[in-house]
């Protein structure tokens, strides 16, 4: 005769919610037509190798679509804090979208 | 106090990893190369993302199991099923569990003076944005699956009330490490001296791993979904458990450099 041990255990599943509704966030602006003849800035936010990846998409749309200008930056202060608004009035100035990376 | 702080939500475009000390030809090719969530290439996302208007994007329904604030029951069933289901709901770490009946349970929170249902934590999880509500009794119940004895739990009860997962996700091999200290460390019987992180000491080994098993059902630990890390961290199985060696240290105890008394557990 075989038989089989059967238990009850207790579940580690624990209440999970969703977090409150955010605060509304702020709209993003309105996008583009098309890139032709526009100003993108390429913000680098200083973390491990976003300054390289930004210097290689500069190259890629300087090839592939020269009639795109690219600024590349870097975020003021450290990758993680310490940001101020000088770039992105900048930017709101002088650019038509940004491109900021590059997260770890 | 309310923050005034308010930013827009930004769509995010995934690339290949690691970005850190990529040659320029690798870099070259995460941008023309395959977005590794969505399959698109990178660059046609970020010229998508500049030219066509985005909607945000839902989050993901949570892939873990909700549970309540009142444990739950399973089973009954054989230990083969359970430990399948405990795996394949993401509460281990791919090891088999020491199986919580409410028993082993029970004699877990004889460890502690709390009482079962007070909430230890809550956690949040960015990437499902939840909040995850963790009381004493889901701590006992996650030291029972690691191994660990009664006198094992308040450190794991320590740990779980700082809400830290073991599990860091990032680009490099992050791993948490658990160094214990005070009074108790000695008391449970925690390895601080040869051998100190090696797998040999029951203590060091359960509570380093209860650590773990506390991220898993937190929900840290689902590849792809909230834990982003290239090639993640074998350390993250134990946490580099051990005690300060405090009667061999030349500096002073940690929690007294922290303003503790010493005899402070």
């Amino acid at each position: 005769m075989s038989y089989e041990i059967r238990v009850k255990v207790l579940s580690p599943a624990m209440e999970r919610r969703k977090a409150g509704a955010p605060a509304p966030p702020l709209a993003m602006a309105p996008c583009l037509d098309s890139l032709e003849n526009k100003t993108v800035y390429l913000v680098d936010t200083g973390y491990g190798g976003s300054a390289q990846f930004m210097v290689r998409l500069q190259k890629w749309f300087s090839e592939n679509m020269p009639a795109v200008t690219t600024i590349r930056k870097r975020k003021s202060g450290h990758v993680f804090r310490d940001d101020d608004n000088t770039l992105w009035e900048e930017i709101k100035d002088k650019g038509d979208a940004v491109v900021l990376g590059v997260a770890g | 106090m309310e923050s005034d702080a308010k930013g827009a939500v930004l769509p995010v475009i995934y690339t290949q990893h690691p970005v850190a000390g990529a040659s320029p030809e690798t870099l070259d090719g995460y941008i023309t190369g395959a977005d590794p969530v969505t399959g698109r290439r990178v660059i046609d996302e970020i010229i998508d993302v500049l030219t066509t208007p985005q909607q945000p994007k839902k989050t993901e329904v949570t892939w873990q199991a909700a549970g309540s604030r009142a444990v739950e029951t399973l089973g009954p069933d054989t230990e083969d099923n359970l430990q399948r289901l405990f795996y394949e709901n993401g509460w281990t770490d791919g090891l088999p569990v020491i199986l919580p009946t409410e028993e082993r349970v029970n004699k877990m929170l004889a460890g502690t003076s709390a009482a079962p249902d007070e909430v230890v934590r809550e956690v949040y999880v960015w990437d499902t944005e939840e909040t995850v509500t963790c009381t004493v009794k889901h701590v006992a119940i996650i030291a029972v699956m690691a191994g660990a004895r009664p006198e094992h739990f308040p450190v794991i009860l320590a740990i779980a009330s700082t809400g830290q997962p073991a599990l860091m996700p990032s680009t490099t091999p992050f791993e948490s490490m658990v160094l214990v200290n005070g009074p108790i460390a000695k008391k449970i019987g925690m390895n601080s001296g040869i051998g100190a992180f090696s797998a040999v000491n029951m203590a060091n080994a359960v509570i380093g791993r209860a650590w773990t098993l506390l991220s898993h059902c937190w929900g840290f630990g689902r590849p792809r979904k909230t834990l982003w890390s290239s090639q993640g961290n074998n350390h993250t199985y134990n946490n580099m458990c051990t005690a300060e060696a405090e009667d061999r240290s030349p500096w002073e105890p940690f929690h007294v450099s922290k303003g503790l008394s010493r005899r402070r557990a």
